[in-house]
């Protein structure tokens, strides 16, 4: 298994993804690696997101396949088997805190948080990775930055609300580790199989993230 | 028992008051009915307030009334026995949700929620009814329209700060079916007996929420 670390070193986008058509994963999948993006999460949103994810998880193996919207543990054993690497839950449950812990080697559990005792809760169940959300309404930016001190050893995805016209500002953050953005893989261009445009989008966040972080 | 959407109606509009005088209460819910709105929501202070909803309640069947700011087991029940429809908090404890399981074929239980975490944790109890609470104080629209995609089931009412000049965006999100107007009975008109002009607050919001209504029909759910 990959580590956070090693998945997330150059990759500071987590396309949030919802499809239902499991024509498009491969596709999909193969667009957003052309475009520097070597993860993706499939929300469990519709009917075939699982069908999806195995079809990533088992044909192209360089895409890092996660699954969101994971609300139960049910949602995460599915998930896990379908084969995704990582797992983003809206909020935190316990049962999903300890689904999360027993299954630590397999696969890597992603917690949605919106306040400081939730991002220490992830933190006392060894969690150091977790999702910021929703991100824009609860002012994200300036949670994350405040929680820098106190909890030195969290790094936030901040999702919900996060466009490529207002993640600079994220990206500058020293404790992010990635921004999930939905804008740029939308479910009407996948459902029109326009990754034409799903391309386009995607360069130009992978480019404003090399620009703002200096990669290269 | 009827559903909470059949409750709140297509107008999602559900005027808010704190009614301890019966008379006046009678003469409130009077003036909410001439406009045609068919659902209120009480706050609970005092036995008063209980009162006036049983009387509403008796005399206005047509009319119905849910209690607020329920805050535990003891409120929950004094309000699901006065003949409350729907039943709702500020917040969400486990208080609250046994006592809700308990009498759930008398009473809608509508816990407050905000985070995402919260959301869950009522949904793992089988309601996917909720209120946001306090709505535009927390940007509530702007969560209720972020929940409707990542909580494609979950429903919301929308309380807290709610007014005739800022409620039509809430009415416009396809998940949220309530919106709990603080300012039609405000305590101000309530205390001055004003029934004329809580009628025509009434009014002017059933009449906003036609025009919103017309203009959302057919559009996708899809809020994403």
């Amino acid at each position: 298994m990959k580590s956070m670390e090693v998945i997330f070193a150059r990759n500071k986008i987590v396309p949030v993804v919802v499809i239902n058509d499991v024509e498009a994963a491969i596709p999909l999948a193969e667009t957003l690696l052309a475009a520097g993006i070597n993860n993706m999460e499939v929300t469990l949103r519709t009917a075939n997101a699982l069908e999806v994810i195995r079809k990533v998880a088992q044909n192209v193996p360089e895409m890092v396949i996660g699954a969101g919207t994971i609300l139960t543990v049910e949602h995460f054993k599915q998930a896990q088997a379908a084969g995704a690497e990582y797992i983003i839950s809206p909020g935190v449950t316990q049962e999903l805190f300890e689904i999360g812990k027993a299954n630590a080697e397999q696969v890597r559990f992603i917690p949605g948080i919106c306040s400081p005792s939730q991002a220490m809760d992830a933190a006392n169940y060894g969690l150091g990775y977790v999702k910021f959300f929703p991100a824009e309404p609860y002012n994200a930016y300036n949670i994350i930055k405040a929680l820098a001190s106190p909890l030195p050893h969290i790094k936030f995805c901040p999702t919900g609300g996060v466009t490529i016209e207002n993640m600079q500002k994220y990206l500058l953050l020293e404790n992010i580790f990635a921004v999930g953005l939905s804008s740029i893989v939308e479910g009407k261009l996948i459902a029109a199989h326009d990754f034409t445009e799903i391309r386009r989008r995607c360069e130009e966040a992978v480019a404003l993230v090399n620009q703002t972080l200096h990669l290269n | 028992m009827r559903t909470i959407e059949q409750i709140f109606g297509a107008s999602k509009i559900v005027p808010g008051a704190v009614l301890e005088d019966q008379k006046v209460a009678l003469a409130v819910a009077g003036a909410l009915l001439e406009a045609d709105v068919k659902v209120m929501a009480l706050r609970l202070l005092s036995r008063n307030s209980l009162k006036s909803l049983e009387l509403i309640t008796k005399e206005f069947p047509e009319m119905m009334v849910g209690a607020s700011g329920v805050m535990d087991a003891a409120g929950f029940l004094n309000a699901s026995i006065a003949g409350a429809k729907f039943i709702s908090s500020p917040g969400c404890t486990s208080e609250l949700f046994t006592a809700a399981r308990t009498r759930y074929n008398d009473a809608h239980f509508l816990p407050g929620v905000l985070t995402p975490t919260q959301v869950m944790e009522v949904m793992t109890r089988g309601i996917e009814v909720m209120n946001i609470f306090p709505a535009e104080a927390l940007n509530g629209y702007e969560l209720a329209k972020t929940y409707g995609y990542a909580f494609p089931e979950a429903k919301f009412g929308m309380v807290g700060g709610i007014n005739l000049v800022n409620m039509e965006k809430y009415l416009e999100l396809s998940n949220v079916i309530a919106v709990s107007v603080a300012s039609i009975a405000e305590s101000a008109l309530v205390a001055k007996c004003d029934y004329l002009e809580i009628r025509r607050r009434a009014e002017e919001a059933m009449s906003i929420a036609k025009i919103v209504l017309v203009g959302t029909q057919g559009l996708a759910s899809n809020i994403i």
